[in-house]
């Protein structure tokens, strides 16, 4: 037969691309409950890294489903809106972080994870962050300690950060570390950490962050992250400040517990 | 006759023909994955195997496919190679995919594996080509770790991500070191790579320009 032709030509590219798409559907449908629970393993990780230094121990792929198992997480998570109020009948573990952004801000109707860690007899509330890095996606988790404004810790990851530079946000176990104490608000106003070169200070009063040296872009881009996603926890955080304000007051003046409970919970008891 | 020429096939692109300082191919990964060793390293085995399994299997086709759209066929078959591999690693090692996630893209574009293909799988048989495949892929691999050695050695101060220069800095007590930025910039692999084109040629008269 002439290898020439074009019968033979598309005759051969039919069969070829026949045979690799069924190639590739059998391999990404038959392999795909297996990859299910990797990701899912890997964003339990994720969700924990952020507080790891609350934990006292190193969250890894392998003992992430056993931490999270031992924390009861399943049991303590909720969903907000940007507003700080609760949203029903929404698992916050399954909301995709990308649908609750447009242009790198939260969106006006997102429903917002808000996992509530208790290590300790202390609450931590673990948030997401989401935007875009230099290349493509960064995304992470921050927690803040019960005054809705201390950092207790963040973990990122992302999609296609260079590596050796942008990646250290990831890689580096320092970066994420370099937020543990660093603050939301600085006296009642919002002023999330920034991530700024050596020598830099935020205008606005912000606790600030080391940027990572070559890699300028991912740096800003994160500080940017942190920014945008934190203004959509704005509101819930406020309430979680308010109430531990007045959980502190009650304690010290029994007569103004009362009004605690006039305070809308962000979190399901 | 063949079996004259089969050491050359794999020990030629490993240095006196390597595909990155002598044939100029795959140099934009070359600058990019090169900061670490780690990366560079793995990069260096993923293509190596990637381009010896296409050769084999372009070898393997080389009498049935249509001359006009043999680049394509090319593509698709290192485009599903690549996925397939992909998928396998994220079910069932899923560190290792999250390592390679980028690089394992970086390879379907690698100008080593169509030049390969092109050159030399399309017209020799599987044995020839997978050799032509280990060959050059391992020639790649040299030159990466190479010149990534270089790069995290002298730019971030670690090998292997193990803080060698700090340990000695502090033991000795001295704490004026700082480590060369522009090792971490890609244009520190471009230089390397020069100066390593440069060695070579003086040692190799016949790369030598007349």
């Amino acid at each position: 037969m002439n290898r020439n032709s074009n019968v033979y030509t598309v005759i051969y590219a039919a069969l070829l691309c026949a045979l690799v798409a069924v190639l590739l559907t059998v391999a990404a449908v038959g392999l795909a409950p297996q990859q299910k629970a990797n990701s899912d393993n890997e964003k339990k990780q994720q969700i924990l890294s952020s507080i790891s230094s609350v934990l006292g121990k190193e969250v890894t792929f392998e003992n992430a489903a056993q931490i999270w198992d031992e924390l009861d997480m399943d049991n303590n998570m909720s969903v907000v809106n940007v507003k700080g109020d609760e949203v029903a009948g929404v698992n916050a573990f399954d909301i995709v972080a990308k649908q609750q952004f447009k242009a790198g801000v939260v969106k006006d109707d997102a429903n917002l994870p808000l996992f509530i860690a208790n290590v300790n007899g202390k609450p931590y509330y673990i948030m997401c962050l989401y935007g875009s890095g230099l290349w493509d996606a960064v995304w992470g988790y921050i927690s803040v300690e019960s005054d809705g404004s201390t950092i207790a810790g963040a973990s990122f990851d992302h999609a296609s950060e260079t590596a050796g530079l942008g990646a250290k946000i990831k890689d580096d176990p320092a970066f994420a570390a370099a937020f543990v104490g660093k603050h939301v608000f600085q006296n009642g106003q919002f002023a999330p950490v920034q991530v700024l070169k050596q020598g830099k200070t935020a205008a606005n009063g912000a606790d600030q962050v080391d940027a990572i040296t070559g890699a300028t872009k991912t740096s800003d881009c994160v500080s940017l992250i942190v920014n945008n996603s934190l203004t959509g926890y704005k509101a819930a955080l406020e309430k979680i400040g308010t109430l531990s304000n007045m959980v502190q007051d009650c304690a010290a003046d029994s007569t103004v517990c009362d009004s605690i409970q006039n305070v809308e919970p962000v979190i399901a008891e | 006759m063949a079996a004259e020429k089969k050491p050359g096939i794999f020990t030629g692109p490993l240095w006196t023909n390597n595909p990155v300082v002598v044939q100029v191919l795959g140099i934009c990964s070359a600058l990019a994955v090169t900061t670490q060793m780690k990366p560079a390293l793995v990069m260096g085995i993923s293509l190596t195997c990637v381009l010896a399994f296409a050769n084999v299997i372009i070898s393997l086709m080389r009498n049935t496919i249509p001359n006009r759209i043999r680049i394509i066929v090319q593509l698709v078959v290192v485009a599903a190679l690549v996925i397939l591999v992909n998928q396998i690693l994220k079910a069932y090692a899923f560190e290792v995919s999250k390592q390679l996630s980028v690089y394992v893209g970086l390879i379907i574009t690698n100008c080593i594996l169509m030049g390969r293909l092109e050159a030399f799988a399309l017209g020799n048989k599987p044995w020839p080509a997978l050799l032509d495949g280990l060959g050059n892929g391992l020639g790649y691999a040299i030159i990466l770790f190479v010149v990534a050695t270089f790069r995290e050695f002298f730019g971030s101060g670690t090998l292997f991500g193990i803080d060698v220069i700090a340990r000695f800095v502090n033991e000795s007590g001295y704490d004026g070191y700082q480590n060369c930025g522009i090792f971490v910039m890609p244009t520190s692999a471009l230089i390397l790579i020069g100066c390593i084109i440069w060695y070579l040629r003086s040692k190799n008269p016949d790369l030598q320009e007349k």
